[in-house]
């Protein structure tokens, strides 16, 4: 079937398998769009990508429910060449290590602060919550978010 | 992947999708969140019929609150009624990126017996409307018998809770491993106070394993009784000698019969607090 919506501000129409998760889609299309499916049923949270300014995870969104939406991957936020905030405060912070989870984590922290641009601490481990991470117990994490937050109050 | 996915469907009309349904039989299901239906993985699905056209995603708020099949959870959590403490129920089930995904119409369709919303809406007293040729409002324990015994092909279409007035206070409580786990037990307590006496009661337990139960023996102790430290122990140990709950592998039936105790004290003392 083929199916249209709107990739990081581009329409894009793919020929996709009416059982396919959207995950699945992105991953033949565009091999790094997204990253993950480690658990295939929404709890690990590596997967998430934006679908109409939701963070939701891929693995678990069939591709039939994605026409004419707008969906954002981890790409739509910034790259390496073009980090974004969020990106710049995780490596500033030491927030990543095996890099695994974080693209599922800048997705949904984006999410929160584009929602809430004075998120408190609580509200920052709710958006957590959705992500598995073994590596940094999320102390760095959690500062990240924070100072991103403190400088969008400052105005840099 | 559904590998035997063959083709999707969008129908408008209720009547259209349950004639897609009739016609698929068990080589086609309603898609809500998508959710459950992906992680079962089922080899006979080959027709998936999405209800997006159908226009039921709303809560609308009138002599009820009419909740559509379709709304995900995260709309849920705008529902501000019993004091917050619907919403921070809602809060508790699964994650914050499953909550955008999962559908409150799915999750009761699939009725798994450990499930939060089930529980939630239970004590909430809250009603299914659906359609399997006819138009019928049942409770949530008639749609689980009807599930049960009914061989016809239906479809959700709406939720309905009553309003509350400021009398009703409601606690809800799941014990998991971690949070995004499914409940090792739950239960909601919902109470209409008279003054400080509890007017009227609904405690339910639910993941026990097994649907969710009426703890009859702890409502009839508090029934027309102000609550206090006193009745709220003794309740405890009435919820402990008669809970109806069952060993698994996830947890012993000792364990369970004290976790429901627990549970119990914990919900009233909120709402005593409340009162």
């Amino acid at each position: 079937m083929i199916i249209n919506f709107i990739l990081n501000g581009e329409e894009v129409n793919y020929d996709a398998y009416p059982g396919e998760t959207l995950f699945e889609l992105l991953r033949r299309y565009h091999h790094y769009e997204v990253k993950g499916n480690n658990c295939k049923s929404g709890e690990c949270g590596a997967c998430t990508i934006l679908v109409d300014d939701k963070p939701i995870p891929s693995c678990t969104y069939l591709v039939g429910k994605v026409i004419g939406k707008k969906v954002i991957t981890i790409k739509g936020i910034g790259d390496i060449d073009n980090p974004d905030l969020i990106q710049k405060s995780f490596v500033e912070e030491g927030a990543i290590q095996c890099g695994y989870c974080i693209p599922g984590i800048i997705i949904s922290v984006e999410n929160l602060i584009r929602k809430n641009p004075n998120p408190t601490k609580e509200e920052i481990k709710e958006t957590l919550s959705s992500h598995i991470c073994r590596c940094t117990g999320y102390v760095q994490q959690i500062e990240a978010v924070e100072k991103v937050v403190q400088k969008i109050k400052e105005g840099k | 992947m559904l590998k035997n996915v063959k083709e999707c469907f969008y129908p408008e009309t209720v009547e259209e999708c349950l004639k897609l349904l009739n016609e698929f039989k068990e080589k086609g299901d309603i898609v809500g969140g998508g959710v459950d239906i992906v992680w079962r993985e089922r080899k006979e699905l080959e027709y998936l019929v999405y209800l997006d056209k159908l226009n039921l995603n709303y809560i609308k708020e009138d002599q009820k609150i009419l909740i559509g099949a379709t709304t995900t959870l995260d709309e849920l959590e705008k529902i501000n009624i019993l004091n917050g403490s619907f919403k921070n129920a809602i809060k508790s089930v699964a994650t914050p990126i499953l909550r955008n995904v999962m559908t409150i119409g799915g999750t009761l369709v699939r009725g798994y017996s450990w499930s939060d919303i089930l529980t939630i809406f239970i004590t909430l007293e809250g009603k299914v409307k659906i359609y399997d040729g006819e138009e019928k409002i049942l409770s949530i324990d008639d749609f689980l018998q009807y599930k049960k015994t009914s061989k016809k092909k239906f479809i959700l279409t709406e939720i309905q809770l009553p309003k509350y007035d400021i009398s009703y206070h409601f606690s809800y409580i799941r014990f998991t491993r971690t949070g995004s786990d499914i409940p090792l037990l739950n239960e909601g307590i919902l109470i209409k106070s008279l003054g400080k006496k509890v007017d009227r009661i609904n405690i339910i337990l639910g993941g026990r394993p097994g649907f969710p139960v009426h703890l009859n023996k702890v409502e009839e102790i508090l029934l027309d009784k102000e609550l206090n430290d006193e009745i709220i122990n003794f309740a405890k140990e009435v919820a402990i000698n008669t809970s109806e709950v069952l060993d698994d592998m996830r947890l012993s039936q000792h364990y369970r019969k004290n976790l429901s105790g627990v549970l119990t004290k914990r919900n009233l003392i909120k709402i005593m607090e409340e009162i």
